[in-house]
C-alpha cells in the first residue's frame, strides 16, 4: 500500500487499529483471568502492560507515515472553518492579499524590464514592436494582439517605408553535439534583426539575406552564455558543426553577452527563412512570429502607424479569407518610463509591504489556537 | 525468579520478523511467543510492539490479513513478505556477526587474565 492509499483509507485504518488493540486487550485479560485474577484487576493489568491503548494507537498512526498529510488537512479545515465564521474579515484579508500580490507583480515586471535588465540596443527609443490586431478573436491574456503570419510579415517588410522590420520566433530545442546534450533557448530570426536592433556579433558575422531563405546552408549564431558554458568560450567553435534538434549547423558567429529579445538570454540563433514548416507559408496562422522594427530616419511613429493601417486594409481586401478584420499595430518596444528609478523602487517596497501585511492578517490570528 | 532484561535497541524488529517467519500470527500471539520462547527473560515492550508491526508493514516486510481465530473472533494476522524474508536474513546475519565479535572480545579478556 502506498502512503496515499493509506491516507485514502484513513477511516478504515482507524477502525482496524482500534479492533486490533481491543483484540490484544481482551486476550490478555482472558489469560490473566485464567491465572486467577479478578476480571477488573485483569483488565487493569492488561491495559498497564500495553502502556495505554490511546498512546499505542497514536504511535501506530505515526508509524503509518501519513501523519503530515493528515495534520495538514486538519489545519486546512480549521482555517476554512475560521474564515467562514468571519466573512467580513475573510473578504478584507483576501482583498488585501490579492491587491498586494497584483501590485507586487506589476511593479516587479516593470522594474525587471526597466531597471534590472535594460535592453542593450542602440537608440532603443526608435524601436517599436509590431503586432497583428484582430477583430473578434480576443483572448483573456493577450486581448486582440497576435503574433504575425510570415507572409504578412514579408508583405509589410517590402511595403512599409517608415520602418525597417525584423522578425524572430522562439525555437527551443536540444543541442546534441558536441559535448553533452543540452536543452536550450533557441530563436529563429530574420537577417534584419541584428541591424534593426543595432547590435553587432561579438565574434564572427551576423546573418545576411542569403542565409535567410529556404535551402540555404544551415548556419547558426551562438549566444554568449551558451558559448561560454558549453563551448568553453573557444574562438575555434566558429566554422565548426553543431547539431541542433538533429540537424547539423555551421557556427558563423557569437552574439554579444546578455543579448535578450524578451525574457531570458538567447542561447542560439538560426535563420528564420530556412524554417520549412508548412505553417510558415500560411497567412491564416499566427506562427509565433514577433516583429521588431526601427523607425527610419525622419519617420515618426504616427506615420508608421498610418502606413501599417493602409497595409492592413490592403491585405484584408486582397486576402479576405485570412486577413479580414486583421490589422497591424506598432508600439514602443521599451515602455516609456522617463527618470523614475527611485519612484519605482519605492512603489515596489510599498507593494510588497502591503502583501506582507495581507499574509500577516490572514495567518496571524488563525494560527493561534 | 531472575529479573527481566530490556531488549537491546533495534532488536525488536528482528525478533518480530523471526516469529512471523514461522507462520501467520496476530499481535497478541507474537507478544506471547516472544515471552515464552525467551523463557520470560526478555521483557517484550507491548507498547512498542504494535507501532513496530505497523512500521514493518508500511516498509513492505510484513503483509497483514484479517482472519478468524480459533475462538471465532476476527484478528489481524501478519505474515512475512519476500522482502521481509530477505530483511530477516540480513538482520539475523548481522546480529550473529555482532554477538560473535562480542563473544570473541570477552574471550580475549578472560585469556589475558590467566
Amino acid at each position: 500500500m502506498t502512503w496515499w492509499q493509506r491516507l485514502w483509507r484513513r477511516d478504515q485504518m482507524e477502525i482496524e487499529l482500534e479492533k486490533e488493540v481491543l483484540f490484544h486487550l481482551d486476550h490478555h485479560t482472558a489469560d490473566l483471568m485464567a491465572r486467577g485474577h479478578a476480571p477488573q484487576e485483569a483488565r487493569r493489568q492488561a491495559r498497564l502492560a500495553l502502556g495505554g491503548p490511546a498512546q499505542v494507537a497514536e504511535e501506530c498512526r505515526d508509524a503509518r507515515g501519513t501523519r503530515w498529510a493528515e495534520d495538514l488537512w486538519q489545519d486546512f479545515r480549521y482555517a476554512l472553518r475560521t474564515l467562514r465564521q468571519k466573512p467580513g474579515f475573510t473578504a478584507v484579508a483576501l482583498m488585501t492579499l490579492a491587491l498586494g500580490i497584483g501590485a507586487t507583480t506589476v511593479m516587479f515586471t516593470v522594474i525587471n524590464g526597466v531597471l534590472l535588465k535594460p535592453l542593450l540596443y542602440t537608440d532603443p527609443d526608435r524601436l517599436v514592436q509590431v503586432e497583428e490586431q484582430t477583430k473578434g478573436q480576443v483572448t483573456l491574456i493577450w486581448g486582440d494582439r497576435w503574433a504575425f503570419a510570415y507572409p504578412n510579415y514579408l508583405d509589410c517588410k517590402r511595403a512599409i517605408r517608415s520602418l525597417s522590420l525584423a522578425a524572430w520566433r522562439y525555437n527551443r530545442g536540444t543541442v546534441s553535439q558536441p559535448g553533452e546534450a543540452a536543452y536550450v533557448e533557441g530563436v529563429e530570426m530574420s537577417s534584419e534583426l541584428f541591424p534593426v536592433l543595432g547590435v553587432a556579433p561579438f565574434r564572427g558575422r551576423a546573418f545576411v539575406p542569403e542565409d535567410d531563405r529556404p535551402g540555404a546552408r544551415p548556419v547558426m549564431i551562438l549566444g554568449y552564455r551558451l558559448w561560454q558554458n558549453h563551448f568553453g568560450g573557444s574562438p575555434a567553435v566558429i566554422g565548426s558543426p553543431v547539431v541542433f534538434d538533429g540537424k547539423p549547423y555551421t557556427v558563423i558567429g557569437i552574439a554579444p553577452a546578455a543579448l535578450r529579445l524578451s525574457g531570458d538570454e538567447i542561447d542560439l540563433y538560426t535563420p528564420l527563412g530556412q524554417d520549412s514548416s508548412p505553417s510558415m507559408q500560411r497567412r491564416d496562422r499566427h506562427f509565433g512570429i514577433n516583429v521588431f522594427a526601427r523607425l527610419r530616419a525622419g519617420a515618426t511613429q504616427v506615420a508608421a502607424q498610418s502606413e501599417l493601417d493602409l497595409m492592413g486594409a490592403r491585405l484584408a481586401a486582397q486576402y479576405p479569407e485570412s486577413n479580414k478584420g486583421r490589422g497591424f499595430i506598432a508600439e514602443p518596444l521599451r515602455p516609456e518610463v522617463g527618470n523614475v528609478r527611485s519612484v519605482l523602487w519605492l512603489l515596489l517596497g510599498a507593494a510588497s509591504e502591503c502583501r506582507k501585511s495581507g499574509f500577516a492578517w490572514h495567518w496571524g490570528p488563525s494560527r493561534v489556537r | 525468579m531472575p529479573s527481566k532484561s530490556d531488549l537491546p535497541q533495534g532488536t525488536l524488529d528482528l525478533l518480530i520478523l523471526k516469529v512471523v517467519a514461522l507462520g501467520p500470527v496476530h499481535g497478541y500471539a507474537i507478544a506471547q511467543r516472544l515471552q515464552q520462547v525467551s523463557r520470560d527473560v526478555v521483557q517484550v515492550p507491548q507498547g512498542s510492539l504494535y507501532p513496530a508491526l505497523h512500521r514493518l508493514e508500511n516498509r513492505g516486510f510484513l503483509a497483514a490479513n484479517w482472519k478468524e481465530t480459533e475462538t471465532g473472533r476476527e484478528a489481524k494476522f501478519y505474515e512475512l513478505t519476500r522482502k521481509g524474508r530477505a530483511q530477516l536474513e540480513t538482520e539475523a546475519a548481522s546480529w550473529a556477526r555482532l554477538t560473535e565479535a562480542v563473544g570473541l572480545i570477552l574471550g580475549i579478556a578472560e585469556g589475558g587474565a590467566k
